[in-house]
């Protein structure tokens, strides 16, 4: 009976939801446009020449990882969504690489160097586990972030994303010192934390131009963190213009297996430099013999989306249309393409910008 | 910015001007506007100075024949300082609006903080005396060292004081002036205090009876007095008339008698002379006869003569030493001896054979004679003026005094026994204080529950208001504790204070606030030696060990240098991101005055209910007066006391809008009604009934978790809680 009754209200509800919607139709067109803004603008963001990224995430397996308000443990509620999380931002920064460093007593170790395999990354996700000792400290973390960003070209854009349980920062270091080191190397410091606002950690976020993040439940969680997805803003980050050696490899896939030169594992489908010929698993990386930059075709295509996609236009002429993307009509509100002319629903226009970044029509 | 309440135009400093602030200057200009006393109760940190400068200080711009002169009194020199310069913020508010007002603000404090003489300034303890040894009127030249600062300002006050600008002087502005044109800052500024429109100086200036008599010859009746952060008003009306006498004092008093004595019978022609001048000018005012009123000259002639006074203060002293010795005796059997004022009076005039008129004087009379003998060093008198004080206050007045003797477990002596003349009275100080002003207005964050300031201190209030805060979010969350996890009950009281359990669970909440609060931590105990006790039973249990991991851990000592740096110390943890926790007293420096803004003040954690000692004879006593005369009962008063004290610490924790913070009550006693009633009504509006009262320590954590998760997310003032110049 008891579940009946609660079954009928949440009916009732979502009821009551699509009654709102025919009724308010016009909001919904509002909300609607509003979305494409804000997709809009990520993409202009996403446009940015920058076409590399290198993430650290640093993830604090200290005592307080373990506490159990989200269920069934902090720690493995990030572990839980940030595998999903790491697919998406390899997927939509095709030349980026994601690294791997836990906090522990005092000190911060790196578990994976940079890669864009993403399941590398998780395999290595999967062997993090909670210590019973506290003492996280975020200038031991940006000691050993420092050391890794070191090997790591000037071009690309470097940024820290901590993953914090803890409600203090205990410093054997100055941790003054090392947030400014990180300053001037234009690193930039996001914090996702699940305990709550450190006065210090948010000056330092600020003053590296990163975010400070602090959700209530896993649900928003695992909304906020994609927030890490498309690159921000910085006003820190010097533009350094460099010639880069590019290699395209060539795909092989062997019956026997074989060691990688970039992280020593054994492969059976790796892809060879055209330069020394030297085994590496997964592009885009710098060739560890003779640094040349492996990069697939599609990635850099995908990552300049500058010269294939713009900003559609808004039409509101009040005619039915034919959406391209999914050949369903549209009325009142839609976009159309600059370049082929064809008109989209606000619905695929937001997918196109944020997903594909290829015109369908132009394409 | 500039708008209007009723008929007067106030100048705000600010471009925003929050609802409630409103509220209370509407509150506050009614008071003024019946020429009456007032109450008003309003949140910490929401901007209750500047409000009530801004609209004083229109008042006495527009209606200056109504309101002559502001004098604001604060508890420290810190408070003072910080007054002062929300003054300048609101005059130059004002210039900028082309007004020209013609105000002087001063602050005015001890020698001790404002003296540059390079030599005085570092004696420390003994500035004041220093400084009168060169000030005084009979000092010349060559004959002792004198300060050049001092003689400057003689000759040329009246023209330099003329001569300034009307600008506000801070202490700091008056000791760089003083610098600059070699005068002194405090003699400049007890001369600037007879004519500025706005004085800020301490509480003790009005209230101290010693000190205030000085004072008032000049004071105004058409002035608005403020007493800022005035919850404890009353316990310092008490204080200023309790009188200690013990031993040791009365011995050095005898001493001190010797010493005038010998200086009386030394035959040199001058001081002959002087006893003489001295004796015919009290002889011409008794001719005079002033009339009516009471003037203090007039000396009894069983104490005219100087040696005549000696005699009769030894009397005096003999009479009470034998007092205290015969109750020491006493003493041994019981906890402690009460006289009533007037056995006990009549009782040392038998033993002394002492007139009552002689005893009323006897203060006077001495402050006279050190002043015709030409001593300076009156510090060293102290012992023999407390003296000559005990006894006025003990004739002068009967009713809510009692004398009261007991061992003095207060500074460790054993066996040291304490002769008091207490006071219970606190509307004895006030008194005067309500007659002599047009306007005397009280104001804090925690005066509830409101209707129990008039009662004590007995007077009319035309205005007596508690002023909400507006909140956007809820950005305050008290939470009552009342069990721990396994279901026993988080309580300080006297029973149950050898209970391990207890501590243990104190403990153990505690450990679990370090893990979970962020940057700092504020934990008051309910007195020093439960804090020690609490304290061993945790180091046995580890329990320090471990929150010292998640916080660094100070704890404050009854030493006040050494607090200060703790302090600091603290700050900076809160600065670096280490985070850090202090265990302090309710009932001490920490509680009262010093403020945890922003992350230096994220949690505020009271264990135990801070009652007062109730075994203690002088709270008995006092409780007793309180319900002969008010009718307020002994357990009221102690709730009353003990909550003020409550919050009061909790509030150090709120500092403003952008402010958030945990406010924890650790005791089951704070879940009963009859508390809850006496919180004051922005607290307990803010507290969620069904998820934060009497819960256990596990929820707590819970609900302490899940609050700084929701206040980390960035933050915007709603717009319909302040006003701007377009929307008002």
């Amino acid at each position: 009976m008891q579940m009946e009754l609660e079954g009928n209200t949440k009916f009732n509800e979502y009821e009551e939801k699509i009654r709102n919607h025919q009724a308010n139709g016009h909001n919904y067109q509002q909300d609607k446009l509003h979305q494409k803004k804000e997709s809009d603008a990520q993409f202009l963001i996403a446009q940015n020449p920058l076409l590399m990224r290198n993430l650290l995430i640093i993830i604090d397996t200290t005592k307080s990882s373990k506490i159990s308000d989200f269920k069934p443990s902090r720690l493995a509620v990030a572990l839980q969504f940030l595998p999903a999380f790491i697919e998406q931002f390899l997927e939509c920064n095709p030349l980026s690489q994601i690294g791997i460093a836990v906090a522990e007593e005092y000190k911060c170790k790196t578990i994976l160097d940079f890669t864009s395999s993403c399941v590398n990354i998780k395999q290595y996700l999967s062997t993090i586990h909670s210590i019973n000792e506290a003492g996280f400290s975020m200038a031991a973390c940006l000691q050993t972030a420092l050391h890794v960003f070191s090997t790591t070209q000037l071009h690309a854009q470097s940024s820290i994303l901590f993953v914090t349980t803890s409600t203090y920062s205990d410093d054997k270091l100055d941790l003054n010192e090392w947030s400014e080191k990180c300053e001037s190397a234009a690193i930039q410091i996001n914090v996702i934390s699940f305990a709550g606002a450190i006065h210090q950690l948010i000056k330092i976020t600020q003053a590296t131009d990163g975010q400070y993040l602090c959700p209530i439940n896993e649900y928003q969680f695992s909304q906020e963190i994609q927030k890490f997805i498309s690159p921000q803003e910085s006003k820190n980050h010097k533009m350094i213009t460099q010639l880069v050696k590019i290699g395209f490899p060539q795909k092989l896939i062997v019956s026997q297996p074989t060691l990688c030169q970039c992280h020593l594992e054994i492969v059976y489908n790796f892809y060879k430099c055209p330069v020394c010929y030297s085994k590496v698993c997964s592009p885009p990386l710098l060739c560890p013999i003779c640094s040349t930059w492996i990069v697939l075709p599609h990635q850099i295509l995908r990552s300049d989306g500058f010269n294939t996609l713009a900003v559609f236009e808004i039409i509101n002429d009040g005619l039915d249309h034919i959406c391209y993307g999914c050949l369903e009509s549209t009325t009142d509100i839609h976009s159309t393409c600059e370049r082929c002319k064809n008109f989209f629903c606000l619905d695929c226009d937001i997918l196109i910008h944020s997903k594909f970044k290829v015109c369908p029509g132009c394409a | 910015m500039k708008f209007v309440i009723d008929d007067l135009e106030v100048i705000f400093p600010y471009k925003f001007l929050y609802k409630e602030q409103l509220e209370y200057m509407q509150a506050l200009k009614q008071t003024l506007d019946e020429k009456g006393h007032g109450i008003l109760e309003m949140p910490t940190g929401t901007g209750k100075t500047v409000s009530l400068l801004a609209l004083i200080i229109a008042y006495l711009a527009q209606r200056p024949n109504s309101i002559k002169k502001l004098i604001y009194c604060t508890r420290t020199v810190v408070e003072m300082e910080k007054t002062l310069e929300e003054v300048r913020l609101v005059l130059k508010a004002r210039k900028a609006e082309g007004l020209n007002d013609n105000f002087t603000a001063v602050g005015l404090s001890s020698r001790r903080n404002l003296c540059i003489n390079p030599d005085v300034v570092n004696q420390k303890d003994r500035v004041d005396a220093e400084c009168r040894k060169r000030t005084a009127e009979w000092v010349k030249k060559g004959q002792s060292e004198t300060c050049i600062f001092y003689e400057n300002f003689e000759k040329s006050a009246k023209e330099t004081i003329a001569n300034l600008p009307n600008d506000v002087y801070s202490l700091t502005d008056l000791r760089k002036n003083g610098a600059y044109s070699i005068q002194c800052p405090y003699y400049t500024a007890r001369e600037m205090v007879k004519k500025a429109n706005i004085v800020v100086y301490n509480y003790l200036y009005l209230i101290d009876p010693t000190v205030s008599s000085q004072l008032s010859k000049d004071q105004i009746k058409e002035s608005v007095v403020v007493f800022d952060e005035a919850h404890n008003i009353d316990d310092v009306c008490i204080e200023a008339y309790t009188v200690r006498l013990n031993k040791p004092i009365l011995a050095e008093a005898i001493n001190n008698l010797k010493v005038v004595e010998t200086q009386i019978q030394s035959e040199t022609n001058e001081i002959q002379n002087r006893l003489n001048e001295e004796y015919k000018k009290l002889i011409n005012n008794l001719e005079k006869k002033p009339e009516g009123e009471l003037n203090q000259l007039v000396i009894p002639g069983q104490i005219r003569k100087a040696r005549n006074f000696i005699d009769f203060m030894k009397r005096v002293i003999n009479s009470l030493r034998k007092k205290l010795k015969d109750n020491s005796e006493a003493l041994k059997t019981s906890h402690a001896i009460l006289h009533n004022p007037k056995s006990f009076t009549e009782e040392i005039q038998k033993e002394g054979n002492l007139d009552i008129d002689s005893l009323k004087q006897c203060g006077e009379r001495l402050n006279l004679l050190l002043n015709t003998l030409q001593i300076a060093e009156t510090d060293k008198f102290r012992p023999l003026s407390s003296v000559a004080q005990f006894v006025m206050y003990l004739v002068q007045y009967q009713e809510g005094f009692k004398v009261i003797f007991q061992s003095n477990n207060y500074e460790g002596t054993l066996n040291e026994k304490l002769m008091t003349l207490a006071c219970f009275d606190s509307s004895l100080a006030m008194k005067n204080i309500f007659a002599l002003f047009q306007s005397v207005i009280l104001t804090s964050g925690t005066m509830s529950p409101i209707e129990i300031y008039p009662k004590i201190l007995d007077f009319k209030p035309v205005v007596a208001k508690s002023i909400d805060i507006e909140l956007t979010r809820n950005s305050i969350q008290p939470i009552i504790v009342s069990m721990s996890e396994d279901g026993t009950e988080l309580t300080s009281e006297f029973t149950l204070r050898n209970n391990e359990d207890v501590s243990r669970n104190y403990g153990n909440f505690l450990l679990e606030l370090s893990e979970n609060v962020p940057d700092g931590l504020i934990v008051f105990m309910p007195s020093y030696s439960r804090m020690e006790e609490w304290a061993r039973q945790w180091q046995k249990d580890k329990y320090l060990e471990q929150i010292s991991k998640n916080k660094v851990l100070f704890i404050e000592s009854r030493d006040v240098n050494e607090t200060s740096t703790k302090l600091q110390q603290y700050r900076k943890c809160c600065d670096v991101g280490r985070g850090a926790a202090l265990f302090s007293i309710a009932r001490g420096k920490i509680a009262e005055g010093i403020d945890f803004e922003g992350h230096y003040g994220r949690c505020v954690a009271v264990i135990g209910f801070p009652a007062l000692n109730s075994k203690d004879t002088l709270i008995l006593e006092r409780c007793k007066f309180l319900e002969e005369k008010f009718k307020i009962t002994k357990n009221d008063f102690i709730e009353f006391d003990a909550m003020r004290q409550t919050c009061q610490c909790l509030g150090r924790v709120l500092r403003g809008k952008q402010d958030y913070g945990i406010m924890i009550m650790a005791d089951k006693r704070f879940a009963q009604k009859s508390k809850l009633q006496k919180m004051p009504r922005w607290i307990y509006k803010q507290l969620d009934q069904s998820r934060c009262l009497n819960i256990t320590s596990e929820s707590a954590i819970t609900v302490v978790r899940d609050f700084f998760r929701q206040m980390a997310k960035p933050f915007k003032i709603a717009d319909n809680s302040y006003f701007t110049q377009d929307t008002l």
